[in-house]
């Protein structure tokens, strides 16, 4: 997937979060949690310390409000913090290209 | 504090004094707060457990309730039911998509995060907003009456639910009952429609003469009064229902006389008196109870209790007191109470049939033993009801296979075919059992029929010798109980009874009137053509005539007589996206016409029953 339909599919989730649309988020969620897991395993991401940091808290943010249907919770993370992971994966990708 | 924290606080003090008040009274359990974030921008927050839960967006509070409120289409008479209120960011965003067809109920499961968003957000415009009502769950006694103010039957089809995100998982059993409420109003609002449009003519008729009636008559708060005097809590009531079960076990009621209360609804009234038993109390509540109920018993010298849609024909043929339950409609109970000095208490949900409403009674009077017999609600050995009246309803095999049937369980765990009516009354006893537990021990000694689950189940003859202890006389402590209300007073009474024919008679006018003012407008809209400016003025109009007549008092009369033609128009009238204005302008020409029609009826049945 590009970074650009990962993208739309983040806004997608948040909007049925901030729309407490819970069924249909947390599914959007599990879906989006391989594709973000994976942003963060990567190599790359993790030799960029500040940035590694930001994934581990996103992660934990996602899981907590995940676990807990804290639909802002998740919202406000992949606006925030899933939005600047992915910025920066792209950033350190079109470095390296 | 603040200066918008002091104007919210006087404007809700002003436009909710109740709210105010509970709010004053209650203890605050919740720990709430408000955090600032960017921008200025602040986001309450509550504890819950180990974690802190935010009510908002805490990126961007106003995105957020505005990405919410998208979710949500925008009609006209739409009714939102909104579960939460939080900062009321979300609320104002639904609010600037409405019109003034729309209402907002709010429902506020936490007091403690209503007041931060008081102390902590200008929240003026929302609080002076006429379309909003706002409910606090924990603190309110009953959710289906206070939905029941705000919805009628056209609005049935014409709700949405909200739930403001992070409020079903922090509050999910308020959330539960909150839905129930709107469910069970939705069913009353339903079934009472059914019932008037079925009933027709006969509920202004019954409620004309009980109007009447009652002004020579006593009412249910004088024996609940009297019966504070007792010590209740050695003293049974006994509701006496005329399932099949009754037969086998009616003889042992001989022996809970002067010792219990013994309430019989009227369908169990001939198997109890061929039993050689007394009730203390006889209840008659339906419009169309068959006549067969009574045939062949002496019925001199009862207590009734009656309510406004009992049927004449009893109390005519039938001498004895009658004490009536609950009111008639706002203007006559307000007029009642002034010359009574005290409040005729509303039963809070009687449950739809003459056995819940027993019960209701029996609960109101302040029993706090409860034992049921003759509740079988099922067709127990194939039988609808006991046999001294299984044939006053027609043919008994034909009734039963012409219901609607689900199957339950049995009290020995059998499976018995029951209706879905009967469904419904179980369940609203078992809801009953469980709502009072503690307060309120209910007995099943009806030994047959459906389980009803939370009841304890005991034979007849087990539950008198269990509870009916105390010798107690109450046919004649009841008996003893005078008419309220002296000659002077029964005059000015009669008096207003006396003025409701010339209160109709200039509602007729004012009707033809109003259907010429249509007529014109109808005439004007079609000149109007692209004029959208000189539309918008008319329907304005139209929308000013109708709420003028929702304050006519004596409408409510014309409702009942032209139910039929009210259902069918408002079927469409709200529901249908498509209609032009015209056409509605038609609509309501049409249902005002029927009005008119109907002012004739009235007054038929108002010189036949009332005078």
């Amino acid at each position: 997937m590009d970074a650009r339909e990962l993208e739309g599919k983040i806004d997608h989730a948040s909007i049925l979060m901030y729309q407490n649309q819970e069924e249909e988020a947390l599914r959007e969620m599990n879906a989006l949690f391989p594709y973000l897991k994976a942003l963060i395993g990567d190599d790359l991401f993790n030799s960029n310390k500040q940035a590694a940091a930001i994934g581990i808290s996103m992660m934990r943010e996602l899981i907590d409000g995940y676990k807990n249907c804290d639909m802002l919770l998740m919202a406000d993370c992949l606006q925030e913090k899933a939005i600047i992971v992915l910025g920066i994966y792209e950033s350190l990708r079109d470095t390296v290209d | 504090m603040k200066e918008y924290a002091k104007e919210n606080w006087e404007l809700f003090n002003k436009y909710y004094p109740e709210l105010s008040k509970k709010i004053q009274e209650e203890e605050q359990v919740e720990t709430v707060w408000t955090e600032d974030i960017n921008n200025g921008e602040k986001v309450i927050a509550l504890t819950r457990g180990n974690r802190a839960w935010y009510l908002n967006s805490r990126l961007d509070p106003d995105g957020a309730a505005q990405i919410y409120s998208d979710r949500y289409k925008s009609r006209i008479y739409l009714c939102y039911f909104i579960f939460g209120f939080g900062d009321g960011k979300h609320i104002r965003k639904l609010l600037e998509k409405c019109d003034e067809t729309n209402q907002v109920i709010v429902f506020e499961p936490s007091m403690e995060i209503f007041i931060e968003a008081m102390n902590n957000f200008a929240l003026k415009d929302i609080l002076m907003d006429t379309r909003i009502a706002v409910c606090f769950v924990r603190q309110s006694t009953d959710l289906k009456d206070f939905i029941l103010s705000k919805i009628t039957y056209s609005h049935l089809d014409l709700i949405e639910y909200c739930i403001l995100p992070g409020y079903d998982v922090l509050f999910p059993e308020l959330c539960s009952q909150v839905i129930d409420g709107i469910i069970a109003a939705s069913v009353t609002i339903r079934s009472n429609d059914a019932t008037i449009r079925v009933f027709k003519r006969e509920f202004p008729q019954n409620m004309l003469f009980n109007m009447k009636n009652m002004i020579k008559g006593c009412n249910c708060v004088q024996i609940k009064e009297k019966l504070k005097r007792l010590d209740l809590s050695g003293i049974p009531a006994i509701i006496v229902s005329a399932g099949p079960s009754l037969d086998k076990n009616v003889m042992e009621l001989k022996k809970a006389q002067g010792k219990s209360l013994i309430i019989v609804v009227d369908s169990a009234l001939k198997t109890v008196i061929r039993a050689g038993i007394r009730p203390d109390i006889v209840i008659s509540i339906d419009a169309r109870v068959p006549d067969k109920f009574f045939e062949g018993i002496e019925l001199e010298g009862m207590n009734w209790i009656c309510m406004n849609q009992t049927k004449p024909w009893i109390l005519k043929n039938f001498k004895g007191k009658v004490f009536y339950c609950g009111g008639f409609n706002e203007k006559w109970d307000k007029i009642v109470e002034e010359e009574l000095g005290y409040t005729i208490d509303p039963i809070r949900d009687e449950g739809g049939s003459v056995s819940t409403t027993s019960f209701a009674i029996a609960k109101y009077f302040g029993f706090k033993t409860i034992i049921l017999v003759g509740q079988d609600l099922a067709f127990t050995d194939g039988r609808s009801h006991t046999s001294e009246i299984v044939n006053a309803i027609g043919d008994n095999d034909k009734y039963i296979e012409n219901r609607s049937q689900v199957i339950v369980e049995g009290i020995h765990g059998e499976e018995l075919v029951t209706d879905m009516q009967m469904m419904l009354y179980k369940k609203w006893f078992e809801k009953q059992i469980e709502d009072n537990k503690g307060e309120v021990l209910v007995i099943d000694a009806t030994e047959g029929g459906a389980r009803i689950y939370g009841a304890e189940e005991e034979t007849l003859s087990d539950a008198v010798k269990k509870y009916c202890l105390m010798e107690v006389d109450l046919f004649d402590c009841i008996d003893m109980i005078e008419p309220p209300l002296d000659e002077e007073k029964r005059g000015r009474l009669n008096k207003k009874i006396i003025s409701m024919k010339g209160e109709m008679l200039k509602l007729k006018e004012k009707l033809s009137k109003t259907i010429r003012q249509i007529q014109k407008m109808r005439d004007e809209f079609a000149l109007s053509m692209g004029d959208i400016k000189n539309k918008k003025e008319i329907l304005l109009r139209l929308k000013s005539i109708n709420e003028e007549y929702e304050k006519e008092e004596m409408l409510e009369w014309l409702q009942f007589y032209a139910a039929e033609e009210e259902y069918e128009l408002f079927e469409n009238i709200y529901k249908d996206e498509d209609m032009s204005e015209e056409e509605l302008i038609n609509k309501s020409q049409r249902l005002y016409e029927a009005y008119y029609q109907k002012t004739d009826l009235f007054i038929e049945d108002y010189e036949a029953y009332a005078v």
